[in-house]
């Protein structure tokens, strides 16, 4: 699947998140699976709630962390990627 | 993928709504077990000196939660060729009830009602007491969710008095831990399945009747507070390292059978999960399986 900047992403039906201190737990219920996400990644997990696009969630994260705004909206993208094809998120209609 | 009771039921379309049928007989088991207590209906005597057998006498309890064992026919279920076959079940949540299809079973959960029924046409003694812990596993699961605690896949052993509870799924350590405990005297709950439960504003280790490859003489049945969950890796050498809220938080989710695979209770689990990790000291122990784990362990309390 092809994610832009203008994707808005959020988490499939049957994962939670949640944040503990700066890390974050992802709960998938299809593979009994629960995977830990460093600060940064639990942050764009936090975002991906289907209301911001990508690009969106990236001018926040470069608001909160030292980067360069483009080198941030390729993490962003990169990672949403890696989570659609995990089946953790699903790009929001 | 298949769909709920294709791999089990003929008519997984038939699947009970409602608990309801033609039961064995009039006689009836308790056990007090965590997430319990729980009274077995509907049993004919050959039945009753199954769970016998397995659990002792018949418990005193008061009020419990109540199954009833319903008859129904052998041709009702699909055969399954056992010969390398892992046993499983298949689980459904909705609305209150769980549905459970499993080899020679179907069950129906009503949890709000605090009724399970069960459908078998198992009789054989040998047989019998399985298809009922088939249905108490993921029963004592939901209940001690439900009831604050935490139905862990782990052994768990008392070590100086103190609960240390190893998670892990299959092939983790486990039993090769439960085993070294055992060797050196130390008390071991069990080395499959330890409940979690809430007492007195703490987390204590239950005694369950539900254990792997140990014999019922190497297990105790003394609870032990819990003191520390840890996370198990084999390795060449030993150390242990500390685990992050949620690194613990993870382990503890991913080995909390059937609850982790139950949609509608993954928030209730995270939150258990965390309150557990937080009243407790949490660790990673790298091991091997002819090392003294014992020392570098206590000084994790």
């Amino acid at each position: 699947m092809n994610l832009t900047l203008a994707t808005r992403l959020r988490l499939a039906p049957h994962v939670r998140f949640r944040r503990f201190e700066d890390e974050g737990v992802v709960v998938d219920q299809a593979s009994a699976e629960a995977v830990v996400f460093n600060d940064v990644a639990a942050r764009i997990l936090e975002l991906a709630d289907g209301s911001r696009t990508l690009a969106e969630c990236a001018g926040v994260i470069g608001g909160e962390y030292e980067a360069e705004s483009d080198v941030i909206e390729q993490d962003v993208l990169r990672f949403a990627g890696e989570l659609v094809d995990a089946g953790l998120a699903v790009p929001a209609s | 993928m298949t769909r709920f009771g294709e791999q089990f039921l003929r008519s997984p379309a038939l699947f009970p709504a409602r608990i309801a049928g033609e039961t064995f007989g009039t006689e009836s088991f308790a056990l007090d077990l965590p997430g319990g207590p729980f009274v077995i209906e509907g049993l004919s005597p050959v039945q009753l000196s199954s769970l016998v057998s397995r659990y002792g006498a018949s418990a005193d309890v008061a009020s419990a939660v109540t199954l009833i064992i319903h008859r129904v026919a052998a041709e009702d279920f699909l055969d399954i060729d056992t010969r390398g076959w892992e046993y499983n079940l298949d689980y459904a949540s909705a609305d209150g009830a769980v549905s459970l299809a499993g080899m020679r079973l179907a069950a129906r959960l009503d949890l709000a009602r605090n009724r399970v029924g069960i459908w078998t046409p198992v009789e054989e003694p040998s047989e019998f007491w399985g298809v009922v812990e088939n249905v108490l596993r993921p029963l004592v699961a939901l209940r001690l969710l439900m009831t604050g605690g935490l139905l862990v896949h782990s052994a768990a052993v008392a070590l100086d008095g103190r609960g240390f509870v190893f998670a892990g799924r299959s092939g983790a350590g486990k039993s090769t831990v439960a085993r070294q405990a055992v060797d050196a005297g130390h008390p071991v709950l069990s080395d499959d399945l330890n409940a979690i439960v809430r007492e007195n504003g703490r987390f204590i280790i239950a005694p369950l009747p539900f254990t792997g490859d140990l014999e019922p003489a190497d297990v105790s049945r003394v609870a032990a507070p819990l003191a520390a969950v840890v996370g198990l890796e084999k390795g060449t050498g030993q150390s242990l390292r500390s685990l992050s809220r949620a690194e613990t938080v993870s382990l503890l989710v991913r080995s909390a059978p059937y609850v982790n695979r139950d949609e509608l209770r993954l928030s209730l689990l995270l939150d258990r999960a965390a309150e557990i990790a937080a009243a407790a000291r949490n660790a990673v122990l790298t091991f091997r399986r002819e090392g003294d784990i014992w020392p570098i362990l206590r000084s994790l309390t």
